[in-house]
């Protein structure tokens, strides 16, 4: 274990109860287990999926917990993964309703590629060079691993001493240590390449307010500073062997405060709420740290980066009769940049600070009508005014929907809602100088999923029923449909179908079954518009140049899944069974129409995968405080993807790295623990 | 690790210790006596409810010195007063309050608010999304056993109502749920939130930077709708694409980006590896071979977000 974890154990050990007669105490109660084991894998292919956020090599397995309470204190400590990639320790504890403590380190592996290669020399620094004369000779790449390793530990305190006021604060720190893939490049030439991962983020988090029957208030800050090892990152340019330089994230400060308010035991018995709250994001750096030639005609060397929220919100819930309760909402949000505008080529070229602010208002109501059943409607106002986005530069959300659920009969639980969105639009594109043969010209076609005119439909029902104490069953639909308005280029219409059942049964002792099933379909149509330099960039226009011309996609995916899941004591309270199952398969395609001359091939295998996982353990109790347990994992994973089939590191004017090449993968995992309990 | 973060590590341990002096100082001012009729006591009950004694007499509701159900009337503190219920000869829901799954969740919850309400984690509970859809405490939390203890614990719990969740989170790109990394509750508050889908941040960017303050900036060339949602590209649970997208690119990308040379040009199966032209804004990676600044750039020379 590292440093910086058993300095943290080893300090939140302060807080066990240091009279050690309390220990002992008879009203103390005290309970904990210990589990150790080890645990074999045979692994045919090396696959980071497998192991994305978890370590599952051969080795030891170790577990804890321990939990102790008396009439007024409570401790607890737990240990998850002992010594492995992916281990976690929490240590909690305090005194019932004065104070609570908890005090966490905990490991995150993220494997997100392994066996990748590259020709280039400096793998996690911050200057990859190029140490060979030709880097197309692949036997010479050098081989790592796509993996960031995530490492979060802090501590965080409620007191509540002097009740009704409280007072909490937390601190935690986050670093992240590793490799991810970057690509870069141009028209001359692409490379993937292992961009250096370290970063630390540091959270001071301090809240406190009063809370009465009538009032509560609460007053709260957040402070978190972003250290990044690495702001940029220089790279020799294979094609034309020139360093050249990426931006990396950079450091970054942010602050938030804010403040809430709430009144209860109004008349009409409501309750209304105030919220306000304010943030701001700062960074700042110099053209001179990049090292890069700096750009001719640029308007200033140094970059300062402010950007501030504002959120007022206020809400008022109420029962003005016994059956019906209401709620009225305001929300008004402004993010605002004001981080330095660059310009270089004397104004040819300029960064646009977008910034935006949104208002938004509703209400909804719930009313009991007879027969058990539960109506709720509401309906909300939006309107959102952009800068710098002139395809979106304002629009107004009309949102209603309407809830009914029933339960008239002990069995059965019912729901519907039905839901309705307009969305209007205004664009504001300035296209004064251009003509059709800039390529400007073709934003005014340009309609953007996330910002144009739309009618979406939403409709969704659920049903529960409970025929039995021992048996329950569910199901659920959901249909989703996005119709974006007046579209010339983009996205013009997405919907997706979900559907889910599930049940559960227990068969007295014999047995505990549990399913599930899913099915999804989403499907997607799009309009495109291809044309090069110099030619119309108005695709409502024929300009009888065979060059340009329209083109229609058309994105289809199908995902199915399927588990089932049991717990069989073979002999009671000795002897357990739990078997599990899991399958789930995804089908993507995609279709294409053009008023081209060459005709465009279908894509067949689009994000294609199977996944199937066997889970089965069998637990026996040797004696009440020990048990063992014997388990086995079987897990595959196929993928088939037309991005990836055939993969070609070198192909022309690109070099990549096999960043996401290793997805197959088909593992057995066995493994052994014996437990202690006291 | 460095001195400052030991400060700083240390300093609320300092305050912690400084509470307990100053816990063990407190003292409770008693409650005044209130007459009570048809009250029977907790013994009378554990007489033919033995196993539901014996559980709460494991939990921290069973601890005296906590304004709980045994400080009080212990298990007449939730279920009411008992004397009808035995003069009657007993039976489900015969003149007592039971946290059956037919009885009104509204009733049941505010039984449990009666004293969690005070508690600066419930402020949200009457304005939130679970209280308003009928979710009771008990529809989440075991009465009887340990502190507030979930049954099952995450994300199981949730996964009992949520199943289109449960299926995003088994998917092949997910977050960290099902490994136990992440919780619901690390972006959710299931006691209410003034926010959409109840989760712990302003709105889902906020949310978003608490782990990935990388992605935050500000940066000197924005991508805008990165600036305003986050989930215009990406899902939150699990997605079949890479990197919880919500679509593959480049078609996610050409849904918004039509340019003149390879923003507008289609790309189909003879632009893969194994087709007759292939393109490397196709095969691999596709857009994000070159874009690798997708979220942001801070070259002072770039606007495709390619530095």
């Amino acid at each position: 274990m590292k440093d910086t974890s058993l300095l943290l154990i080893a300090s939140a050990l302060l807080l066990l109860p240091i009279d050690g007669r309390s220990l002992a105490a008879e009203d103390a109660d005290m309970r904990g287990a210990v589990e150790l084991g080890g645990r074999i894998v045979d692994s045919d292919d090396e696959s980071a999926k497998f192991m994305e956020y978890r370590d599952l090599d051969d080795g030891f397995i170790g577990n804890f917990n321990f939990d102790y309470a008396r009439d007024s204190y409570f401790f607890g400590a737990e240990g998850q993964n002992v010594g492995l990639d992916d281990q976690f320790y929490q240590i909690t504890g305090g005194s019932y309703e004065k104070f609570k403590y908890a005090f966490f380190y905990d490991e995150i592996p993220h494997n997100l590629s392994f066996g990748a290669r590259t020709f280039y020399s400096g793998i996690g620094s911050d200057n990859l060079t190029i140490d060979t004369s030709t880097p197309a000779s692949q036997n010479t790449w050098k081989s790592f691993d796509y993996e960031v390793k995530t490492k979060k530990y802090g501590a965080d305190v409620k007191v509540n001493l002097a009740a009704p006021f409280y007072f909490n604060f937390g601190v935690n720190r986050q670093e992240k240590d590793g490799l991810k893939p970057l690509g870069s490049g141009g028209f001359a030439g692409v490379v993937e390449m292992p961009e250096p991962v370290n970063y630390k983020t540091n959270n001071f988090t301090v809240d406190g307010g009063y809370r009465s029957d009538q009032l509560s208030f609460k007053l709260s800050g957040w402070y978190s500073t972003f250290q990044n090892d690495n702001n940029f990152l220089d790279w020799q340019n294979p094609f034309s062997g020139v360093t050249e330089t990426n931006s990396l994230p950079a450091d970054n400060n942010y602050a938030k405060i804010a403040a809430n308010m709430i009144w209860r035991q109004l008349p009409l018995m409501s309750t209304l709420l105030v919220n306000g709250s304010y943030t701001n994001l700062s960074s700042d750096f110099s053209v001179y740290e990049i090292g890069a030639a700096i750009p001719a005609g640029l308007n200033q060397t140094s970059f300062d980066g402010d950007i501030s929220t504002t959120r007022l919100s206020a809400s008022f819930a109420s029962h003005p009769v016994q059956k019906m309760d209401t709620r009225l909402f305001y929300e008004y949000y402004d993010r605002d940049n004001d981080s330095t505008v660059i310009e270089y080529d004397d104004d040819g070229n300029a960064s646009h600070l977008f910034d935006y602010s949104k208002n938004r208002m509703g209400l909804d109501a719930n009313y009991k009508l007879p027969f058990h059943t539960r109506i709720n409607g509401g309906y909300t106002y939006e309107s959102v005014d952009r800068n710098n986005r002139p395809d979106g530069d304002s629009n107004t959300d009309n949102l209603v929907f309407l809830k009914l659920k029933n339960t008239s009969l002990d069995f059965i639980t019912a729901r519907i809602e039905y839901s309705y969105l307009n969305r209007d639009t205004d664009e504001n594109h300035d296209l004064t100088g251009l003509t059709i043969t800039d390529a400007e010209y073709i934003t005014q076609f340009v309609q953007r999923f996330d910002v144009v005119s739309k009618a979406k439909n939403a409709l969704k029902f659920a049903f529960e029923f409970s025929p039995l104490d021992t048996f329950d069953f569910g199901l659920a639909y959901t249909y989703v449909n996005n119709d974006y308005h007046d579209v010339t280029l983009g996205r013009t219409a997405d919907k997706g179908h979900e559907f889910y059942v599930d049940f559960m049964w227990r068969a007295a002792k014999i047995l505990n079954l549990s399913g599930f099933a899913g099915y999804e379909k989403y499907q997607a149509d799009s309009n495109h518009y291809n044309f090069s330099v110099n030619q119309f960039a108005d695709p409502t226009i024929d300009d009888g140049n065979p060059a340009t011309y329209r083109w229609y996609q058309s994105i289809d995916t199908d995902f199915w899944t399927v588990g089932l899941s049991s717990k069989i004591p073979l002999l009671q309270d000795r002897l357990q069974l739990n078997l599990s199952w899991q399958y789930q398969k995804a089908d993507g395609s995609s279709d294409f129409t053009t008023e081209g001359l060459a005709p465009l091939l279908p894509i067949n295998n689009y994000d294609d995968y199977h996944i199937t996982t066997l889970d089965a353990k069998v637990a026996y109790a040797l004696t009440d405080a020990m048990d063992v347990t014997l388990g086995y994992m079987y897990e595959k994973l196929t993928y088939e993807d037309n991005q990836y089939d055939g993969y070609n590191y070198n192909p022309s004017l690109t070099y990549l790295s096999g960043a996401y090449t290793d997805h197959d993968y088909e593992n057995n995992v066995g493994y052994l623990t014996i437990r202690y309990k006291f | 690790m460095k001195r400052k973060h030991i400060i700083l590590f240390f300093f609320p341990l300092s305050l912690l210790w400084l509470s307990c002096t100053l816990a063990s100082s407190a003292t409770t001012d008693p409650e005044p006596a209130v007459e009570k009729t048809g009250f029977i006591g907790a013994e009378t009950c554990k007489d033919c409810h033995e196993t539901q004694y014996a559980s709460y007499a494991k939990s921290v509701h069973f601890k005296p010195s906590i304004k709980g159900p045994q400080s009080q009337d212990a298990c007449e503190t939730c279920h009411g007063a008992g004397a009808m219920h035995v003069e009657k000869g007993g039976g489900r829901g015969v003149d007592i309050f039971t946290f059956d799954k037919n009885t009104d969740p509204l009733a049941k919850s505010a039984r449990c608010l009666t004293c969690h309400g005070k508690t600066p984690d419930m402020d949200f509970w009457d304005l939130g999304v679970h209280n308003r859809n009928d979710v009771s405490c008990d529809s989440c939390h075991d009465l009887h056993t340990a502190s507030g203890s979930q049954k099952p614990k995450e994300p199981e719990v949730c996964f009992g109502c949520h199943r289109d969740i449960k299926v995003a989170a088994n998917k092949r790109s997910h977050h960290p749920i099902i490994e136990g990394k992440v919780s619901c509750s690390s972006c959710h508050f299931p006691h209410g939130s003034l926010s959409k889908a109840m989760v712990k941040a302003d709105d889902p960017q906020q949310l978003c930077y608490t782990c990935h303050a990388d992605k935050r900036g500000p940066y000197v060339y924005e991508h805008p709708p990165v600036a305003e949602n986050c989930l215009t590209c990406h899902t939150t649970h699990g997605s079949i694409h890479e990197k919880l997208l919500t679509e593959k690119v480049p078609n996610l990308c050409q849904d918004c980006h039509d340019w003149q040379r390879h923003p507008g040009t289609p790309y189909d199966s003879k632009t893969a590896f194994t087709g007759q032209s292939p393109s490397n804004r196709y095969f691999g990676r596709s857009c994000l071979n070159c874009h690798g600044a997708i979220h942001g750039s801070n070259t002072f020379e770039n606007n495709a977000l390619t530095r």
